[in-house]
């Protein structure tokens, strides 16, 4: 499955839904994120929303759609982080999402609203469970 | 709290009416003593935002032992278990403050605000487990507390991770309680300058200091090797992009900043334009 599709992300989101007690010790997350993939021919963006224990909607969206905040970075950047939640099962070292987003230089968090970004933040440990969620799945460039 | 807050029960007075420990909502009886309380106007306390918040922090606990696998710390090089130790130093310090001055506040706040007391009571919560995570890994790896964003392992990065969604709540709360009390009562928000004023200096101050700012520069780039070459410069990007991130939460609760900020914009190379988002009131 190549991660710039909307079936990777849905499947992820099918993968949270399918495991609500993998989640439920890290609470309520109340957030929509937009994941950007930079890549030759357009970028692919996804927007995903989550709800108390649940991924509830995930569809591909045009640029300028508001949400809360969205993680911005090339192809092989994402994939470079997707690969390292395979091999490890979940992400490790520098790719964990926080780590990106905190340096910034490969993927970035952007956003206008600095609640919204705070969102990132308060609900970090859901979105990297989401994300790890990819070592259950097959991952292909 | 968000089900239960109907009808009287659910209305937060402007100014409630007596000074009491009665539940906002009861029956109080006219001998009711007065517990002197000294915050009694709901902009001194609330934001709107603050019972989510609560629910949130509630659902959100963790725990510094059995939710850091402590068993997967690995030993590291004496130069970064130094800076780590220093970096938990200044931490646990920090914690402390932060669990501190909540506290301080409390007793004086009216029972009729009571979810606003409530998340206090839950950050001071967040802020003890903060201090005793730090503490601990100061002292579980061989190196212990020293002179009184960055994580050499996993272990340390799963800590910074939990701490910062319990810190990112307490920033929402501050940021929308400076905005609702400033929409009530623009007058209050000179003084929240002041306040600002003093605190940036101490920020500043605090951020340059030696032993916090060679700590993080040793641990950015995993070694006293690259110190220099990449240490202080990603200290500094992190500077500019907590100090970004600091001024478009003022600009968010009401309060602009960059006219009257001592914060060396230039310097850091802070485009003042870029924390000015669309759509901000004011």
């Amino acid at each position: 499955m190549k991660i710039d599709t909307i079936a990777f992300v849905e499947a992820l989101a099918a993968e949270m839904n399918a495991h609500p007690e993998r989640y439920h010790i890290l609470g309520h997350a109340d957030m929509v994120g937009t994941m950007v993939v930079q890549r030759a021919g357009g970028d692919f963006r996804a927007r995903v929303t989550f709800a108390e224990l649940r991924c509830d909607g995930v569809d591909e969206v045009e640029a300028g759609e508001p949400t809360d905040w969205s993680l911005v970075g090339p192809l092989d950047a994402w994939h470079e982080m997707f690969d390292d939640v395979l091999a490890n099962g979940r992400a490790t070292g520098l790719q964990t999402i926080n780590s990106l987003a905190l340096l910034g230089d490969r993927i970035e968090l952007v956003g206008d609203d600095p609640m919204g970004l705070d969102k990132f933040s308060r609900f970090n440990q859901t979105l990297q469970a989401f994300l790890d969620g990819a070592a259950r799945l097959a991952v292909s460039a | 709290m968000l089900d239960i807050a109907v009808g009287s029960y659910g209305e937060v007075p402007e100014h409630p009416v007596h000074r009491s420990m009665a539940p906002r909502g009861a029956d109080v009886a006219p001998d009711t003593v007065d517990m002197g309380y000294i915050l009694n106007a709901k902009t001194d306390v609330w934001s709107d935002n603050v019972v989510e918040l609560y629910e949130e922090a509630v659902a959100r606990q963790w725990s510094a032992t059995r939710d850091i696998p402590w068993g997967e710390l690995q030993e590291l090089p004496d130069d970064v278990e130094h800076a780590m130790c220093q970096l938990c130093t200044v931490l646990t310090e920090v914690e402390m403050i932060a669990a501190d001055l909540p506290a301080k506040w409390m007793w004086r706040m009216s029972h009729d605000f009571i979810e606003a007391k409530m998340f206090l009571c839950m950050q001071i919560m967040d802020e003890a487990r903060h201090a005793e995570v730090f503490r601990k890994r100061a002292l579980s790896n061989g190196g212990g507390l020293l002179i009184s964003r960055t994580a050499p392992t996993d272990v340390e990065k799963r800590i910074l991770r939990m701490c910062m969604q319990d810190e990112a709540r307490h920033v929402a709360y501050g940021t929308m309680h400076l905005r609702y009390a400033i929409e009530k009562d623009p007058d209050v928000a000179e003084e929240i300058h002041e306040a600002l004023d003093h605190g940036e200096s101490v920020l500043i101050d605090f951020g340059s200091a030696p032993d916090i700012s060679s700590a993080l520069a040793m641990l950015l780039p995993g070694g006293a090797d690259d110190i220099e070459k990449k240490g202080f410069p990603l200290a500094q990007k992190l500077s500019k992009k907590q100090l970004t991130s600091y001024l478009a939460r003022c600009e968010r609760a009401g309060i602009s900043r960059p006219e009257r900020t001592t914060i060396p914009l230039d310097l850091l190379g802070i485009d003042p334009e870029s924390i000015r988002p669309a759509g901000v009131a004011t």
